[in-house]
């Protein structure tokens, strides 16, 4: 499909009243308005500018009260252009999320979330347990379902290689008490100490 | 409240340990484990299987799916030996009441196996 088609399915889909959107590959910012009502909206590879995604995809949030699932990842390009995790492309999910808790006091109550390639829950040194920005998104009392990427190198500012550390102070047992599915990439040894603390 | 009970990882490592969680856990699927010696084999299957503890332990479900995506795998060696030596694994291994095998290239899978030790 080139480019013209995929911009008349998209208005199809839109006016068709879709509640479910899954977009394998390579999901480009321009297509992405204007959708609305979605139960399961999953968005992996995504590419193009930064802003506008994080602008449009909060759109869609915004605009689906009732999303149950969630899933994004970026494209490699796009999140090897990233920095430290500190305001560039890399902390896409963070502005996503406090943008999102800027427009709207409800958080979705998602019951299975995917964070892909490219999206790291990074540790934000402005937030605590109590303010963290996932939970301006996210509301995590239904989550059944938790799936985290971890295979992922970041280049620092400093062009230093970097594994990031995924801050996991959102998840505690008493905030997701429906948690029962958790998959990762790679079982490291701070997400073995993690998983002690869900599992009862 | 239940806590998670369903593990879903594609690298265990052997320096994290899920002794402790074991007991709690239902259902664990190692996901594209390799059998070639050089990758995560057979050797830290059977690690994270003695972690599990399987005998004391609840789990219904245990899945591992081998990665034979890799073209210098030679079939002989994805049906072949691989394959026998980790079914000899999980056949040491007692009382859980479901076990599957099963390949990440479909259609090595179509030909494959769901295999119940004992």
């Amino acid at each position: 499909m080139d480019f013209g088609q995929v911009e008349t399915m998209a208005e199809i889909l839109k006016q068709d009243g879709l509640q479910e959107m899954i977009w394998i590959n390579d999901v480009p910012a321009v297509y992405l308005k204007g959708f609305c009502n979605l139960t399961s909206l999953e968005l992996y590879s995504l590419y193009g500018s930064e802003t506008h995604l994080t602008k449009d995809i909060c759109s869609i949030l915004l605009d689906s009260p009732g999303l149950e699932n969630l899933g994004l990842s970026l494209s490699l390009d796009l999140y090897l252009e990233g920095g430290d995790g500190l305001g560039g492309v890399e902390s896409f999910f963070q502005h996503l999320c406090v943008m999102y808790g800027s427009l709207s006091p409800s958080p979705l109550a998602l019951k299975t979330l995917r964070l892909g390639a490219g999206i790291v829950l990074w540790k934000w040194a402005s937030d605590t347990s109590d303010a963290h920005y996932l939970l301006k998104m996210i509301r995590l009392g239904k989550l059944e379902k938790l799936h985290l990427y971890n295979n992922m190198v970041f280049i620092s500012n400093s062009n230093v290689p970097f594994l990031p550390e995924i801050d996991f102070s959102a998840f505690t047992f008493q905030r997701c008490p429906a948690l029962r599915q958790f998959s990762v990439h790679e079982l490291t040894p701070e997400i073995s100490e993690w998983l002690i603390t869900v599992c009862t | 409240m239940k806590g998670v009970d369903q593990l879903i990882v594609t690298k265990p490592q052997t320096t994290s340990p899920l002794t402790k969680v074991s007991k709690q856990l239902s259902m664990v699927y190692i996901r594209s484990a390799n059998p070639m010696p050089s990758s995560v084999g057979l050797s830290t299957i059977r690690t994270v299987l003695d972690w599990l503890h399987l005998p004391e332990t609840n789990l219904e479900k245990l899945g591992i799916s081998l990665d034979f995506s890799k073209d210098w795998v030679s079939e002989e060696k994805i049906l072949g030996l691989p394959q026998t030596k980790l079914t000899r694994i999980l056949k040491g291994y007692s009382r859980f009441s479901a076990c599957f095998l099963w390949s990440t290239d479909p259609s090595a899978r179509a030909r494959h196996i769901t295999n119940k030790p004992n």
